[in-house]
């Protein structure tokens, strides 16, 4: 019997090589994660929790999960949680003054990190409500599986490709999706870890740490909730294996257990090996893990069980000899099983039975044994409701075996007992919805620098942006979109021309006001889910002066000249090539997208984007654009328009545009002139 | 650009801005939201399919500024005007930004407030003469030359600072007379004074309730007498409770002579009480806030709270105090500190004191108090001792500055003396952070401040005073001959 257990464990440490021709089942799946989480832990791969969590998960569906959409489907929630953050940024903030404490540096490091830990929150538990055109569309946000909250029904229910695909999933599920944007975004937030439970912390833009439930709504518990509905003693807390946050390291050491109860619920094996061995690497990276405990603690009180024996039959073997001891391990650090009747109030959640049944109960210690003479007042979190004191009992229970507190030994194995509606209560995974009792302060929260904003009404008119025309040209229009809005976001073109703007979430630092503003109004007209704005694009069109509303057209060779303007006014230049496209595209958009008939107004529109971008202004007093073509003569046909702007530092200049007139019909109205932009100056007035 | 027409002159003048697009009866439609990860079609025919078609990723549009379009955005910032009324605006909420920071940071542990200790024009060496023989008797005491006694050691740190309300004599006859009183009134009440349970209740009725003893007399001819003996319980003085008007009502003599206290002298009654007494009791901290934690007979730790006589659980203090998994782990709050640890944070206290009175700057004794006290903290987690710490080294710093014409923080890096110091500074801060100390969000450290200040008000209301001595004891000879 021996032997042969220890040959298997010999087997579990073999190459992979061997056990892939040895074995090639499903397992196999599980040998190669856990390899992988290994070499992270040891240094040998990156850390990264994504991948972490990718391999647990890949390994329960034997190789499923496509690795590209996977990371494509989080490319996208990550890039839309930044277009969130950046929309709520607060100049102000972006601006602090520095003090003895922090530079003006830090103070903004802090503030970012918050805001893109509020965008996460957001956008994994707010219901977004957009604008599309006169419609209102919503975005659902995640949900917690209340029906099966530890996944012991069915372990998708702990994925976070469950989160992604179906939009539901258990504590662990959720938490471990909010980790993963916040790893690839750098924000800091950790998980943390509770008997049963796993949440997020992270700090506000003061630096000020939060715990933040992801299961309910708006819920930031306080350590005492955490603990009262967790059944954790204080002493676990005190003795760092309840209520900690974890960092990178520990974190993936948690995955290692999940690896295993994977393995376990997907082959019905509760002494496996291998399961083991997930344990104790696991505790050789992080010895406080008390997930990781538990789990070595059912390992082996599975293994001895199924012997059939007796205590006293057992009492001399060296595997029952280790679980005593290790059990007497997780009783030393304070851990205690939650009792029978609380597991079912909480499987059974918030109804009317168990809301009676709890408030039947009273928890407040009665120490005084006396007629006449009263306790003193007690107050506790919960006023009774829960066992806040936990007191060590003579025998405590953990699983099926019953520990002798004093003696330190195990007395008895039991049969499970069984819950409501036969749940599978499983103490080694995360489980629970915390759902806050009353608290003294239920407006702290770690978004409150932001307003808690629940609901963000998102105008998005948006339609989607065709260019068509010169392969040549078209990429030209869009390296000039992409140098409007810098690295933060990627401008590109499919082969019909269809045009995305996608946010890059691996760019460092912010984009400017400039870019920020040409990246609103490429994105809203590039929405891939509404109507087209179709573009043709050509290069010195003499048909074509920089736009033409009626024929929906930009002239990218006049466009590019806007980037060379001779400027002798001592002023910034007021114009530039990006700035026309922004000016162009926002007119077609107007025409084609909101269906505007009238030049003027869709004219105005562009203007309007157009000096946002470049941060001048067109003078408002009527003079607007001059035309001299007075000079147009067959044989030297040119044209000069010139316009007062008021440029960035608010004086005023005179900008030339000059022209060469190819076609000069007869003069008469409503002929039309064919020209091309030559060069543009500018000038002080 | 338009297509030109031959026309003379063309004059294309702004059109008055328009609103954007009007919103016709909305009606919520779900969103398409985004594409799914792609799982391959093998599975394994005991789970369910997923079969979803790869495509490449596409997800709807950027987020605008919330109830704003980008039109009306760029609206805003298109008139000058505006921008310049934008930034005076965001200039004034600048300055109320820097206003509520600095007030902020004015604000720290109870008797650790930011003193103006680097306004030190005078020295005062009258106040101070007493505070090295007060140092020396408490290391005495920490180091065994001395017998080790809070009661001791208190009224000696409190009678260095000067005019305590008790003498010396005054002080342990109280104590006695406290003692002889909760014996009797255990003895009449019929409780076992073996019972270390029974001995903390007493201490707890004695602290909360009037209670009165029956003590029988013989008065020979005049046949027997008794004379009942009550004691008043102690009260919360709201008047100034973070002494900043009169450091003394933080005292333990101020509590005993006026049976008004705080949340700094109260447990210390409680703690000079079980020690007269044979039974043990701890301290324990919470931000800005202390109390008793005492054992049951099975050894069971029972939280104390003197101020309002309530037995309150940790995990009330946590989530009412905001106290971090982190502080807990590393002992700064909700710790048991036993006598030995309560005459060492004494020393700090005197610290403290020093701070208050002395006007020359003189640091070592400061420093002094910290090493004698912090010996007795081998995890380093006594937090009004790295608050000391923290403060002296922003002291010197300061000095530094003033000596060298620093203005700028930025310039602070110049000097390596003021760098020395500052660096210091930082990473005391940053230790202090790392144990899980964090400030009170605002809100809530607010509505404390509030319930306090109504409290107070009340106390006014009916004009009870917490500084008036009086004996809490009370006699009265009462004839039993009917």
């Amino acid at each position: 019997m021996k032997t042969i257990k220890y040959a298997v464990l010999l087997a579990a440490f073999l190459p992979l090589k061997s056990m892939a021709s040895a074995d090639s089942t499903a397992k196999s799946y599980f040998y190669v994660a856990k390899q992988h989480l290994e070499s992270m832990l040891s240094g040998k791969e990156q850390m990264s929790y994504e991948e972490a969590i990718y391999q647990i998960e890949n390994a329960w569906w034997q190789g499923g999960i496509d690795k590209a959409s996977y990371k494509a489907s989080l490319d996208a929630h990550t890039a839309e949680i930044l277009n969130f953050a950046v929309a709520y940024r607060d100049s102000i903030k972006l601006n602090p003054v520095r003090d003895l404490l922090e530079t003006k540096e830090q103070k903004i490091e802090k503030y970012k990190k918050a805001l893109v830990n509020q965008a996460i929150y957001s956008h994994i538990t707010d219901t977004l409500v957009f604008l599309r055109g006169n419609q209102l569309a919503a975005r659902q946000p995640f949900t917690y599986s209340t029906k099966d909250p530890f996944g012991t029904t069915d372990w998708t229910n702990t994925q976070v490709v469950h989160l992604l695909n179906k939009d539901n999933g258990n504590c662990f599920a959720l938490a471990s999706l909010f980790k993963i944007f916040s790893e690839r975004l750098a924000s800091d937030a950790n998980l943390c870890t509770a008997p049963g439970h796993i949440y997020i912390r992270h700090a506000d833009d003061k630096g000020t740490r939060f715990n933040v439930e992801l299961s309910s709504k708006h819920a930031f518990p306080g350590t005492g909730t955490l603990e009262t509905l967790t059944y954790t003693p204080d002493e676990a807390t005190k003795k760092g294996i309840a209520l900690r946050e974890l960092d990178i390291k520990q974190s993936v050491a948690l995955c290692l257990v999940y690896l295993a109860k994977g393995y376990e619920y997907k082959f019905g094996i509760k002494d496996d090996p291998f399961m083991l061995a997930c344990a104790e690497t696991a505790l050789q990276y992080d010895d406080h893990n008390l997930n990781a405990m538990l789990l070595k603690a059912e390992v082996m009180e599975n293994g001895l069980v199924k012997q059939n024996k007796t205590i006293v039959q057992l009492g001399n073997e060296k595997a029952f000899q280790d679980y005593q001891n290790w059990i007497g391990h997780i009783f030393s650090y304070g851990y205690r099983e939650m009792p029978f009747e609380m597991k079912n109030i909480m499987i059974k959640g918030w109804t009317r039975d168990t809301i009676v049944t709890l408030s039947q109960q009273d928890h407040t210690p009665s120490r005084l044994k006396h007629a006449t003479l009263k306790d003193t007042r007690y107050a506790g979190l919960s006023w009774g409701l829960f066992d806040e004191e936990i007191k060590t009992k003579p025998l405590e229970r953990y699983s099926n075996t019953v520990f002798d507190t004093k003696k330190m030994k195990v007395v008895a194995f039991l049969k499970s007992d069984v819950l409501y509606n036969q749940y599978n209560f499983d103490p080694v995974v995360f489980a629970w919805n915390i759902d806050p009792l009353a608290h003294m302060y239920p407006s702290i929260s770690p978004y409150a620098f932001c307003a808690n904003s629940p609901i963000a009404i998102c105008d998005l008119d948006g339609r989607v942006l065709v260019f068509k025309g010169n392969g040549a040209d078209v990429d030209r229009a869009v390296t000039q979109m992409q140098s409007a809005v810098g690295d933060f976001y990627t401008v590109a073109r499919n082969k019909k021309g269809v045009v995305t703007v996608v946010a890059n979430p691996s760019a460092v630092g912010s984009p400017s006001i400039k870019q920020q503003t040409a990246a609103q109004v490429f994105m809203k007209v590039a929405d891939p889910n509404g109507k087209k704005t179709t573009i043709g694009i050509v290069k010195n069109s003499d048909k074509v002066n920089v736009g033409n509303f009626e024929t929906s057209q930009i002239d990218i060779g006049d466009v590019q000249k806007y980037d060379n303007i001779k400027n002798t006014s001592g002023s910034p230049t007021v114009y530039s090539g990006s700035g026309k496209m922004i000016h162009e595209i926002e007119e077609q958009y107007q025409k084609q997208a909101l269906g505007e008939t009238s030049y003027p107004k869709a004219h105005k529109q562009g203007i309007l984007q157009e000096n946002a971008y470049n941060g001048s202004t067109r003078a408002t007093n009527g003079t607007g654009e001059q035309y001299n073509i007075s000079q147009l003569k067959v044989g030297i046909p040119y044209e000069e328009m010139t316009e007062t702007v008021t440029a960035s530092d608010g004086k005023q200049v005179k900008v030339t545009q000059s022209y060469d007139v190819t076609n000069l019909p007869q003069a008469q109205q409503g002929a039309t002139l064919q020209e091309n932009l030559n060069s543009v100056k500018q000038t002080a007035p | 650009m338009l297509v030109k027409r031959i026309v003379a002159l063309s004059v294309f003048g702004l059109l008055p801005i328009f609103a954007f697009s009007q919103i016709k009866e909305p009606q919520v439609q779900p969103s398409t939201g985004f594409q799914p990860v792609n799982m391959s079609a093998s599975q394994p025919s005991s789970f369910p399919q997923q079969n979803r078609p790869a495509t490449a990723p596409q997800y709807p549009n950027a987020p605008v500024k919330m109830g704003g379009t980008a039109a009306d955005v760029i609206t805003s910032t298109n008139n000058s005007q505006t921008l310049a009324i934008n930034t005076a605006v965001a200039q004034k909420q600048q300055e109320v930004q820097q206003l509520i920071r600095n007030i902020q940071a004015e604000q720290r542990h109870f008797g650790g407030k930011e003193l103006a200790a680097y306004n030190r024009p005078t020295p005062n060496p009258e106040r101070t003469k007493d505070f090295p023989a007060a140092l020396k008797h408490l290391d005495d005491m920490l180091s065994g030359k001395t017998k080790l006694s809070v009661a001791d050691a208190y009224y000696t740190v409190e009678a260095a600072y000067g005019n305590p309300y008790l003498s010396r004599q005054q002080y342990y006859d109280n104590i006695k007379e406290s003692v002889v009183f909760i014996r009797k009134w255990m003895m009449e009440n019929k409780l076992n004074p073996k019972d270390n349970y029974m001995v903390q209740y007493a201490i707890r009725k004695f602290m909360s309730e009037t209670l009165t003893i029956y003590n029988g007399k013989d008065k020979g001819d005049h046949g027997a007498a008794i004379d009942m003996v009550s004691h008043n319980p102690y009260h919360y003085d709201y008047n100034d409770y973070m002494g900043e008007k009169d450091y003394r009502n933080l005292f333990l003599t101020k509590c005993l002579a006026t049976g008004f206290g705080q949340c700094a002298s109260m447990p210390i009654v409680y703690l000079v009480l079980a020690e007269a007494l044979g039974v043990k009791a701890y301290l324990s901290f919470a931000p800005q806030h202390s109390f008793v934690k005492y054992p049951d007979n099975d050894g069971n730790i029972i939280n104390y709270e003197p101020t309002s006589n309530w037995e309150i659980t940790d995990k009330w203090y946590k989530d009412n105090m905001f106290i971090s998994g982190d502080a807990v782990a590393n002992g700064i709050y909700l710790d048991t500190l036993n006598s030995k640890q309560v005459v060492a944070n004494c020393a700090f206290d005197l610290a403290i004191e020093y701070i208050k009175v002395d006007l020359t700057g003189n640091e070592d004794i400061i420093l002094n108090c910290l090493k004698v006290g912090t010996r007795y903290f081998p995890k380093n987690n006594n937090l009004q001792s790295l608050f000391i710490y923290s403060m002296h080294l922003k002291t010197m710093l300061r000095e530094e500055m003033r000596k060298n014409n620093i203005t700028s923080l930025d310039d602070i890096d110049k000097v390596p003396a003021a760098k020395k110091y500052y660096q210091e500074y930082l990473g005391t801060e940053a230790y202090i952070a790392k144990l899980g100390y964090q400030d009170m969000p605002a809100g809530m450290y607010e509505e404390m401040l509030n319930q306090q200040e109504f409290k107070g008000k009340i106390q006014k209301e009916y004009n009870v005073s917490g500084k008036d001595k009086k004996n809490l004891f009370s006699k009265t000879e009462k004839d039993s001959r009917p």
